[in-house]
């Protein structure tokens, strides 16, 4: 593809700027999006202050390691949301679960699993996980057991995600960011052109590469 | 007790020993089971191994867990599994007393440590939160313990009588043409009957029909023979207790046709019997008379057949369609349609679930299935004249035009499929008939039109092992009895009725 052909295109600014504040929004990082706004002096879209608010808080706590009470703001948000998304529910359960197995409570733990977590156990798809949860407790430093996944940042972070994605649908508002959806639909473009022309016409896309320059 | 015993020097005389100090257990001699161990020095199981069993036959794992550790003698095939399996079972111990600390502590620092097992090991904490995952039965942990221990530490319940098993089946498999009962095997020498043991002479000549002899059968029970004929009648034949020799029991007359087939009840109670192209008639075994007779108006019957459990007739009939019908005589609606084909032969299998039917001018076999009501067809090479069913239901006898019989596996979960094919005898213009028989159902015998009655053996179809003559017309039936392996009856167009029996010379 021949590069010439990109400087045709014109990108407005406030476009851009569009973007970026809509990413910020989504990831409730509102003192950045006050600071870009008094910046480049562009409006900040109308958006609902509190609930961002809430999901702030909520994205905390997972992060924090409090899923319980993070299961508790949500359900402030809406009673059913937890319920129409029982995997979500599940894996917040299991956080509390594995935080209570890091925080050396081993017998709270059990507890919590026979009363809120068996249940899921009747279900063929939670088996697996619920599985690998439980097995934690086999290990003294559950950090050494085959299953640490569980127990890192990058998978709190997940489920974080996840759960903010649900709280925005759930108030009518897109769950994912017109950045994600950009470079979604690149990659998807350069994989139809890459069928059609071959490989070395237009290699896959790669954000990495891209933003190496 | 060093070295070996037997000409082949594989029987160490230590194992023999204890092989046999097992066997003496199991007959119940404990007695001299110890004494054959003190005489010779030889113990059927090593002491320190004993111990180890005995604890853990009282669940007493601590103790074993020690016993291990110290124990010098003690060799095990691998140490950190021997302990993971019984710390598992204290495990299990303190999971149900409630111990909730004591469980943990044992799972996490003395079981996974050991670093073996890793897959039982991660299912273990889930039994704190499932309660009923299942108990193990305590045989099976025995078993486990026990597989610990090199193979030759310890011997298995009953290892003597076990191979000499091995060996007299071996024998049985390597007797070609095996027709001997079970009771026929000994210890004391080898068996091989070859064809010593499949009837081969002519015991019994029996005279009754005043025409050819088309089809014959004996009861389930083998006490008796039925047996029809074109003479429009059909004679029930009874064993005579002591001397072993048949004699005519009823003569059972009323049919104004030949008589094709006649067919025993499951309970060997009654008979039925198939006029050509007229009607169906039941009759009691034990008085000769008549019961009742089933037909249709205007529709001569082909052939018969017994619902499985006796409570009702089945009448091929000449209108191309398969009548079921209750004792009384009342219809039962079969939901078979109207055949292609004019049926000669119908049966029903002994679990009531398929009904099989040949018609000529198709190759084909029909089975419909009584509970789908679906129907599979099997193609077959050339006309079929004549079927008959194994007694397992598993397998289809098939005489076909071309001189062949076929063996077709009907097993009902896979397709049907041929599994053997015999020839040797012949057939150009009658129905000749075959059936099973013999130890297992391993042999097949055939009328033919040379006279004579022909035997297969169904591993060697290459061709017949036997041929018997001796009748002065074609042999169109035979029948072996189903109690005794050495007995065969034929029926042939020399109106008479041989009885086949071991040629003792």
């Amino acid at each position: 593809m021949d590069p010439r052909q990109l400087e045709h295109i014109v990108v407005k600014d406030n476009d851009i700027q569009s973007i970026v504040m809509s990413y910020l929004l989504h990831n409730c990082f509102d003192e950045t999006a006050d600071s870009l706004a008094s910046t480049t002096g562009i409006n900040q879209p109308v958006i609902d202050r509190d609930n961002l608010e809430r999901r702030k808080q909520i994205m905390h706590c997972i992060l924090e390691k409090k899923a319980l009470k993070a299961v508790e703001l949500t359900e402030q948000l809406g009673q059913e949301l937890l319920e129409k998304n029982k995997d979500l529910h599940f894996d917040l359960l299991c956080l509390h679960f594995v935080e209570l197995i890091c925080d050396g409570k081993s017998k709270e733990a059990l507890e919590f699993a026979k009363t809120s977590l068996a249940p899921f156990g009747m279900v063929q798809k939670y088996v697996g996980k619920l599985e690998d949860a439980i097995a934690l407790l086999a290990y003294e430093d559950p950090e050494k057991s085959p299953m640490f996944y569980l127990l890192s940042s990058e998978y709190r972070q997940q489920v974080a995600d996840n759960l903010n994605r649900t709280l925005l649908e759930h108030a009518s508002q897109p769950s994912y960011t017109p950045m994600e959806r950009l470079l979604q639909q690149v990659t998807v473009a350069r994989q139809y052109l890459t069928e059609e022309n071959g490989k070395d016409a237009f290699p896959p896309f790669s954000l990495k590469d891209y933003v190496k320059g | 007790m060093e070295g070996t015993i037997g000409s082949k020097g594989l029987v160490k005389k230590t194992e023999l020993v204890r092989i046999m100090t097992d066997a003496l257990i199991s007959l119940g001699f404990n007695g001299i089971a110890t004494d054959l161990q003190n005489q010779s020095g030889v113990n059927l199981l090593d002491p320190t191994i004993r111990h180890f069993l005995d604890e853990a036959k009282r669940k007493e794992w601590n103790s074993c867990i020690k016993l291990l550790q110290e124990e010098e003698g003690l060799q095990v095939r691998d140490e950190k599994v021997a302990r993971f399996l019984l710390l598992e079972q204290i495990f299990l111990d303190f999971l149900k007393d409630d111990n909730l600390d004591d469980a943990l502590n044992t799972l996490q620092e003395e079981m996974t440590p050991l670093g073996v097992k890793r897959r039982r090991l991660e299912k273990l904490p889930s039994k704190f939160v499932f309660a009923d995952s299942g108990e193990e039965r305590f045989t099976e942990v025995t078993r486990k313990l026990q597989k610990l221990f090199p193979p030759a530490a310890i011997v298995p319940e009953g290892r003597l009588v076990r191979l000499l098993e091995e060996s007299l089946y071996h024998q049985m498999r390597d007797c070609d043409y095996h027709n001997a009962p079970d009771t026929d095997m000994s210890l004391c020498f080898d068996h091989c009957c070859w064809k010593s043991k499949i009837p081969s002479k002519t015991v019994q000549t029996l005279v009754g029909h005043t025409d050819e002899v088309w089809f014959l059968k004996f009861s389930n029970n083998g006490k008796y023979l039925a047996s029809s004929s074109k003479d429009n009648t059909a004679i029930i034949w009874e064993i005579n207790a002591e001397g072993g020799e048949f004699s005519m029991k009823h003569k059972l007359e009323g049919h104004e046709k030949p008589v094709v087939v006649v067919l025993w009840s499951p309970d060997d109670q009654q008979v039925i019997t198939c006029g050509e192209n007229e009607v169906i008639r039941r009759w009691d075994v034990g008085s000769g008379q008549c019961l009742q007779t089933y037909g249709r108006v205007d529709v001569g019957s082909i052939s018969c057949g017994w619902l499985h459990d006796g409570s009702g007739i089945i009448g091929a009939m000449a209108d191309r369609r398969i009548y079921l019908w209750n004792l009384d005589g009342t219809e039962i609606e079969h939901e078979q349609g109207q055949r292609g084909q004019k049926i000669y032969d119908v049966a029903m299998t002994s679990d009531g679930k398929w009904l099989v039917s040949v018609g000529r001018e198709q190759n084909e076999i029909s089975l419909f299935d009584r509970v789908t009501r679906g129907e599979t067809v099997i193609q077959v090479e050339g006309m079929v004249t004549s079927f008959s069913l194994s007694r397992d239901d598993k397998y289809l006898l098939v005489n076909l035009i071309t001189q062949e019989i076929h063996v077709w596996m009907i097993d009902g979960r896979r397709e049907p499929r041929r599994v053997y094919k015999f020839s040797g005898h012949k057939r150009s213009r009658f129905v000749i008939r075959s059936c099973f028989g013999g130890y297992d159902d391993n042999f097949i015998a055939s009328g033919s039109e040379d006279s004579q009655v022909y035997i297969w053996h169904t591993d060697f179809e290459k061709g017949p092992c036997c041929v018997l003559p001796g009748h002065g017309g074609a042999v169109n039936c035979v029948s072996w009895n189903p109690t005794d392996l050495h007995m065969l009856a034929s029926a042939s167009d020399d109106k008479t009725i041989r009885i086949w029996g071991l040629d003792l010379e």
